[in-house]
Parts: C-alpha cells; structure tokens; sequence
C-alpha cells in the first residue's frame, strides 16, 4: 500500500468508525491464538523430521539404521554393520563406498583397545562408536543392522589438540590435565574415548602413563575404546579386548579399514605411506639430487 | 627521490611474494606475537611488519646489514624515526582528505584545481621534511639514513621549491590561458596546445580567458568573455550572453582541452609525490614496528643484541641467552634464555624432559633466524648463524577435520611439500614428527628422512622423543651431529635450561604424572 492509498484508508475508518474498532479488538483479542501445546509440538517435532531427513539420504544410499536396544544394567554393547556417521555423509555424497564394522563387548569385557596399520580406520572406529552411543542416548536409530547399547551417564572424550603458546602448556602436560578432567567426571556408568593419548613423550614413559591410567579406568569398570600404539595394553587385564586395523596380507599398502578382533601384532606399516609420498631414503636421494 | 632504507639500490615491493610456507611458520613460530608487538595496534604497521619479516628470507647478507646499520640509528634516534613515520602519514592523510570523487577525474579543469591544492599541501610537507633531515643529518651514522637525508637536502633545495612556486603561480592562469592549435577537417581546432603565459604572437593564437573572468560592457551587464588575438596585436574580442548556458559549456571545454595535458602532468607529479611519501611510510614502518618491538622488550628486562649473518657457505650458529621472544611477549614476562654453540653442526636433536622447554627452544631457533634475516636485531645477548635460503618446520598438527587422511598421512604430506620446496642451503625445524605411529616404525622414517637431508647442505634441528630414532643418530658419533636435552633437576624441577646430553629413554613424564594426579 502505497502512503496515497493509506490516507484514503484512514478517511474510511474516520467514517465507518464501528467495522474498524470491531476489527481492532478482534486482533487483539486473538493475538495469542498458538495453543502452546501447538507451538511446542511444532519446536519440538523439528528435531525428529530434522534427523530423519538427514538419515534418509544415507539411507537411499543403501546405509542401514537400526534402534538400538538401551540397558542401563549389563554392559554387555554391540552393534552389527555400523559406520561413522559423519564419514559416511560425506562418502555418501561422493559416491564412494563406505566401510562397515562391527563390534561387541560382552560378560567382563569392557574395554576395546584399538591398534594396528595408520590409516586403517582406528580413529575413525573411536569416533563412530562414541556417536553410536550420543545418538542412542537421544534416542535416535543409529548406524547399524542391530545395536544394544549402553545407556550412559557422561559420555567423555580424548583426542590430541595442537600446542597453544597461550595456556603456556606442553602437549603432555596439556595432556594429563585433560585427562586427569575427564577422569575426575567418570563414573562407572560412562562412556569414555581415548584416542592415541601421551603420542608427546618416549615410548617408555607413555608405556608408563598408560598403564597407570588404565588401572584407573580398570577400576572404575566403565566401557572405553582406546586407540594407541602400545600393544602392551591389549593384554593387561581380562577386561581388555584387542582389536586391529588391517591390511590385505599380500600388499600391506592397501587399508581396508575393517577393524576386527585379534592379537596386536606390532605392526603399523607406516612405511608404506612414506612410500606413497616418496619419502624413503632412496627416493629421498633421488629427489633431492635433482 | 628515492627512500632505499630497506634495499640500498631498490625499493621495498609491498607485492612482493610471501614464501610457499608462510603461514606454517606463522603457526609454528607464533609469529602472530610478534607482528602485533611490532604492530602495536596500528594496522598498517601489522601488514608491514609480517611483510617485511616473512619475506626477510630472501634478503642477501648486504641487505641485511645495510638495515642493521639503519636499525642502530632507529635506536638511537627514536622521536626522530617516529617523526617521519608521522609526516608521511600527516602527507597520506592530507592527500586523501582532498579527494574528489571519481565522477569529477574527466574534467581537466576539475583535475587541476585539486592537484594544485594536494601539490601546495606537498610542498609544506617535503619542507618539513628537509628541516628534519637537515636538523639531524649529524645524529645518524647509517649508509642508508646519510644517503637519505643528504637526497632531501640537495633535491628539495630552495630553488627547488622556488620554481615549483612559481610554476604553481602560474598554473593558476590568472590572466587567462593561451592555447594554440591547427585547424584541421572541417576547419575545426586539432591538437590544441597549452603555451606558457608569455605573448608570443605567431601563428594562430587562441586565448581563452579562464577561471569564468568576466567584464563590465558598455551597457553594465556582466558578460562572459573571450578574445581572439591576431598576429599584429589586433585582437578580436566576442561575448558570450551570461544566458548562453550552452555557449558557456562550449567554452569551457575548449579551455579544458587546453589544459588537460598540463592537468594530467600536475596530477602525475602529485601521484609520483605521493607514492615517495607512501614508500616512506612502508620503509619507515618497518624500523617503527621494530622501534615497537625493542620497547616492549626493553620493559620486560629482555636482552636483545644484533647478530652476526654469516654468509661464507659454512654452517654456523652460536648463540648466548637465546630466547623466544613470542613467548616472552606473551606471558608479559622474562623467560629462560639459552647458550648453544653447534657451529658445524649439521644435525641438532633434542631429547629430554616433557614440559622442559624444548617446544619453546625450537621456536626460539626458528623466531631468531627470521628476525636475522629482514635486519632485525634478535632476542639473545649474542648470535651468529648462517643465512638460509628457506626456513622450514614441521610442527605435529592435531587431526585434520574433513576426516580425509590419518595423522601420519597427513604429517607425511607436509613433508613431502616440503621436500617439494626445499632449498639447497636451508634451515628444517621438525618438532616431534612422525610419531603418529609406533615407536619403531616412527624412528625407521624419521631417520630415513633425515638421513637424505644430511646428504644436502641442510641443517636440521629435531625435537623428538622417539629414542630409537635418537639413539640411532647418537650411536654414529659424528662430529656434525649435537645432541642436546631439556635439563631436569633431581628434584623434577624443570629449569627450561637445555643443555648437551645423551638421549634417553624417559621423558619425565611420571613427573607431570605425579604432579598432575597428586591429589587424588
């Protein structure tokens, strides 16, 4: 409405006073029409059309989603053809095939210590089984065939940040406090991801370091995965399972990123992806000779 | 005029190319520190400062003490250098202030009215710097400030300035324009030429009375004017009606015609003047930020000293009282300085203690040998080094979030962009790499790695606590290889001091164990 046609407005509401101020106290009157079971329904409803949207493209992709099955009891966990959430969005969205794994702790197994191949999928695992649990505790269906999964009171994670001149910290120290943090919240019925803590000091001491922390975690009786390069700590204690990445036996080169239970065995073969870059002391040569 | 306090024989190219790693060494080093400390909250400093330090890799021995030289004077005379960082920015300001718009640069007359005004303003502040150059010439020692100072004196001489005086004088056209030009196809003016005010009488001469003169005719009215001259001095004169608004336009653009080479020369001047106050402001800016930078230093009771560049193909590095400045500027605060003397050394790997200071040693190498390069003076109470052509580091970074490749993955991709890159003569600075793995695998390609380095005339500075891959190194007993660990006292005290020593297979970290978990 152009200001022309709301002065010619004005002059018919200075005529037709009763029509007009009927209208008014209509509007006033109704102004807070929204029940507000309505408007909570309509806030509320988005969360659960906002999720499935965003699992309906995963699922025409061919991704399965299950409900998962919630104890807050036993801490016997598993879940059959699962992935990492977040890598398979954006798989997904390339075309590209996506890894599927399974796992499951049962009776007195507790903790899963993920070693093996770099670039196989060991942090990848940690990661997907940290969502397999935050997603079942808002009780969505999660990644997966079948799942039964633990409902936990503090789901707490561990993953390496960079050095920052500011907290005037050394990564190992930073390290341990972030550690120490964590561990002063968890209780038996947390959920807890360690992924490759105390890199930032000597095999020994992170030996040491790990050891003393898993005794703490031990007798805290709580579900961890834990992914380290120290294979001493697959076979600790009865609670403990190993799992590995692996490779294709005849061309280690090749990660499958299946993570399956078995003994740690040392390996990383991480020089084959030096040799991807060409970084080995005979390419190296040749590289820096030119 | 030529400012060459950066380069003796060349200007400072603000556009000049930043190395391929800038902001790894940004990160690595925690350059950002010093950049705002020479900055100190002045924009332009900031920009100047980053510039000049990242590209300071590239500057040849000369140069860099060339800007030593300068430096000194800077230190000695600071009121003075600010000074002239201000006047340059005062003449910038002026300048700018007197802009006119785009939709006003096409017309000649526009043009010339307003270089005039900037190029009245330039005068006062050339003489203003010549007064301070003249004032002061005596105080400064430098190649570069003598050569500075001694060019304003001869250049801006006032004759100079008489002549530009009366140039400007006559710019004004106070008595009208003479303009002649060639009758060309359709009997119409070509190439109309601006003449200088005197009445040379040939040829055809066209003078156009400026600046909208006007005159009283016979009858009283205001008229607007315009008078042929013809060659024995009998002048045709013809008048424009004050109504005659297309008239009035025709005339002007005649005038702007004339004037618009004359217009564009001026404008030029006022832009080559301008772009000498600008490379003032840059090149100065550099020697303020460092002015900047020197003070907080100074207020935190931290050393600094200007190093010796050595240049002879031999490697060098000796050093008294190392520190990193960053971190000094961070915590507000004094901190633990370092003694190294790995002259020869090609291999330097630190071991030890967690939390020891080893992080901050590495940066303190890598801040130094920067501040060296661009002419700074460094944080140390003596240093020598040997200039490299590039500097590199390869920090440990956190996992990467497009969840594309592991960590090692990713540690080995910066490396080979840094092999990539590599120059023959170069400084690598690894802190705790490829230790995202495990140990043995870890150590086999560290050493392999550095193993090729060694083959080239690198040198290579290695915090690691992969001990296989130190021990390794250790056992060979070469003389280019130092081996050097954050100290630890007995009692677990870390004195941030680091300190010759054999690499071992702790790092202390029960220590920060105990301390950390104490209270439970």
């Amino acid at each position: 409405m152009n200001h022309v046609e709301a002065k010619i407005l004005d002059g018919v509401a200075f005529l037709y006073p009763e029509i007009f101020s009927d209208l008014d106290s209509y509007c006033e009157k109704y102004k807070f029409y929204i029940d507000d079971a309505i408007s909570v329904f309509d806030r509320e409803i988005q969360f659960y059309i906002s999720y499935l949207d965003f699992i309906s493209n995963l699922k025409e992709a061919g991704m399965n989603f299950c409900f998962p099955e919630i104890n807050d009891k036993s801490k016997d966990i598993y879940c059959y053809d699962s992935f990492d959430i977040a890598l398979a969005n954006r798989l997904c969205s390339e075309k590209a095939p996506v890894i599927l794994n399974d796992f499951y702790l049962k009776e007195k197994e507790r903790i899963i210590i993920v070693s093996g191949p770099n670039q196989g999928g060991k942090t990848t695992f940690a990661r997907m089984l940290g969502q397999l649990h935050y997603l079942s505790g808002l009780g969505c269906p999660v990644p997966g065939t079948s799942a039964q999964l633990f409902l936990f009171d503090n789901l707490l994670t561990h993953f390496e940040k960079e050095e920052d001149i500011k907290n005037l910290r050394g990564k190992l120290q930073d390290d341990l406090v972030r550690i120490h943090d964590i561990l002063q919240k968890a209780t038996e019925n947390s959920v807890l991801i360690l992924n490759e803590i105390f890199a930032s000091t000597t095999l020994q001491d992170q030996i040491y370091l790990s050891k003393h922390i898993m005794r703490k975690i031990l007798k805290l009786d709580l579900i961890c995965v834990w992914v380290t390069f120290i294979d001493e700590l697959a076979v600790m204690n009865e609670k403990n399972v190993s799992m590995v990445s692996t490779v294709i036996p005849e061309n280690p080169a090749v990660r499958t990123c299946k993570i399956i239970r078995g003994p740690a065995n040392g390996l990383a073969y991480a020089i084959s992806i030096a040799e991807k870059y060409n970084l080995t002391y005979n390419r190296l040569q040749e590289r820096l000779n030119k | 005029m030529n400012v060459f306090l950066l380069y003796k024989d060349k200007d400072f190219d603000p556009a000049q190319q930043l190395p391929w790693n800038e902001q790894d060494l940004i990160k690595d080093l925690e350059l950002t520190a010093l950049f705002n400390s020479m900055a100190d909250d002045d924009e332009f400093l900031l920009n100047v400062a980053s510039r000049t330090i990242l590209t300071g890799l590239d500057c040849n021995l000369e140069t860099i003490l060339y800007r030593q030289e300068i430096l000194r004077d800077c230190i000695d005379n600071p009121i003075i250098i600010r000074d002239l960082y201000s006047l340059a920015i005062e003449a910038i300001e002026n300048e700018r202030k007197n802009y006119w718009g785009m939709f006003n640069s096409k017309w000649p007359s526009y043009v010339l009215h307003r270089s005039l005004d900037v190029m009245k303003m330039f005068i006062v502040m050339l003489k203003k710097l010549r007064e301070l150059s003249a004032g002061n010439y005596d105080k400064f020692r430098s190649e570069g400030f003598r050569r500075f100072f001694k060019m304003l004196t001869e250049e801006l001489s006032d004759e100079y300035f008489n002549e530009i005086r009366l140039h400007l004088e006559s710019l004004k056209f106070r008595d009208g324009i003479l303009v002649s030009t060639r009758i060309a196809d359709g009997n119409k003016g070509s190439g109309y030429l601006l003449h200088k005010p005197q009445p040379h009488k040939q040829g055809w001469l066209l003078k156009i009375l400026g600046d909208y003169l006007y005159r009283q005719n016979l009858d009283g009215k205001l008229l607007w004017l315009s008078r042929f001259i013809k060659k024995d001095d009998g002048s045709y004169t013809f008048y424009l009606s004050p109504r005659d608004d297309s008239g009035i336009r025709a005339l002007s653009q005649l005038k702007d015609e004339g004037i618009n080479s004359v217009a564009n020369t001026l404008a030029q001047s006022c832009d080559h003047i301008l772009g000498f106050f600008k490379m003032l402001k840059t090149e100065i800016g550099f020697y303020v930020g460092a002015l900047n930078l020197h003070k907080q230093l100074s207020g935190l009771g931290e050393p600094v000293c200007f190093p010796v560049p050595v240049d002879n193909g031999r490697l060098t590095y000796t050093s008294e009282e190392l520190y990193d400045a960053c971190l000094a500027l961070t915590k507000k605060k004094q901190v633990v300085g370092n003694d190294i003397n790995a002259d020869q050394k090609k291999l330097v790997i630190i071991t030890g203690a967690n939390q020891g200071g080893k992080s901050t040693f590495l940066r303190s190498i890598g801040l130094s040998q920067m501040m060296m390069q661009c002419g700074m003076f460094v944080p140390a109470v003596s240093y020598s080094a040997n200039i490299s052509d590039s500097l590199l580091t390869h920090f440990r970074r956190e996992e990467d979030t497009t969840m594309t490749s592991g960590k090692l993955d990713e540690e080995l991709d910066r490396m080979n962009n840094i092999i990539n890159n590599i120059k023959n003569n170069s400084l690598i600075l690894f802190n705790e790499s490829f230790s995202a793995t495990n140990e043995r695998e870890g150590s086999e390609i560290a050493g392999q790695i550095v193993s090729a380095l060694l083959g080239r005339n690198i040198k290579i500075f290695f915090v690691t606590h992969l001990y296989e891959f130190a021990y390794g190194f250790f056992s060979r007993k070469k003389d280019f290889y130092l081996f050097l660990q954050a100290e630890r006292e007995a009692d677990t005290t870390r004195t941030f001091k680091i300190t010759e020593g054999e690499p071992q297979q702790t790092s202390f970290g029960g220590d920060l164990y105990s301390r950390i978990f104490s209270s439970d």
